[in-house]
């Protein structure tokens, strides 16, 4: 349905639960969709498993028009965290990436400052609690 | 229009569905069903009245505090 949803621009579904089957969904939904603008995932079940499709989605959708993504407060590990970077850097014009409270560590840290110097679009990155070491 | 923090379900949002697909004249932008009841399917059944609706044009949807895991018995996130 979220493939041609011609007006719906800013999408919250935090705290609903969402694990692998939902996730699975959205990434689907998303594959043809160009309007989508705010996507925000927040305290939620997602990890790694769930993630996939949404990836996918980023590496082949080029007229995704997402600006704000927030996967604070999930269950993404450092696998997951890089997988999902390695998709978001193809969606061009991507300005603000909420990781806040994951499990992410050394690896998501430095795949994500790669995804800044790549992404040139990002604004704002947040990895506040996670297990990042300095 | 705001109708978090209630005790809606699925069959309210069926209802809310069809006055989306019968009354053209509604001008709604956003819509806040955070907190309710709602299940998968219901939200799809929403999804699916606003996708094909080009009369209504919602383009802010909140649904935080749903309840939107799936139950294997319905496989009911397909509708996405």
């Amino acid at each position: 349905m979220l493939s041609c949803s011609r007006f719906l621009t800013h999408l919250s579904l935090a705290s609903c639960g969402i694990g692998k089957e939902i996730m699975l969904a959205l990434g689907e939904g998303l594959f043809k969709n160009t309007k989508l603008q705010v996507l925000n995932l927040r305290g939620n079940r997602v990890k790694m498993n769930g993630i996939k499709e949404f990836v996918r989605t980023c590496f082949q959708n080029g007229k995704l028009a997402l600006k704000q993504i927030d996967f604070s407060q999930n269950q993404l590990c450092d696998q997951g965290g890089y997988l999902l970077c390695k998709g978001l850097k193809f969606i061009s014009g991507l300005e603000t990436l909420n990781f806040r409270g994951n499990t992410l560590s050394e690896e998501s840290g430095d795949i994500v400052s790669l995804l800044v110097k790549e992404n040139r679009s990002l604004l704002k990155v947040n990895l506040e609690m996670n297990l990042i070491k300095p | 229009m705001n109708l978090s923090d209630n005790q809606l379900v699925d069959k309210h949002i069926e209802e809310l569905s069809n006055a989306f697909k019968q009354d053209k004249k509604l001008t709604l932008t956003s819509l806040n069903l955070a907190t309710n009841k709602f299940k998968p399917s219901g939200i799809a059944t929403l999804m699916c009245a606003l996708s094909n609706n080009s009369t209504v044009p919602i383009n802010r949807l909140i649904l935080n505090n749903n309840d939107f895991e799936v139950s294997k018995k319905t496989g009911s996130s397909g509708y996405y």
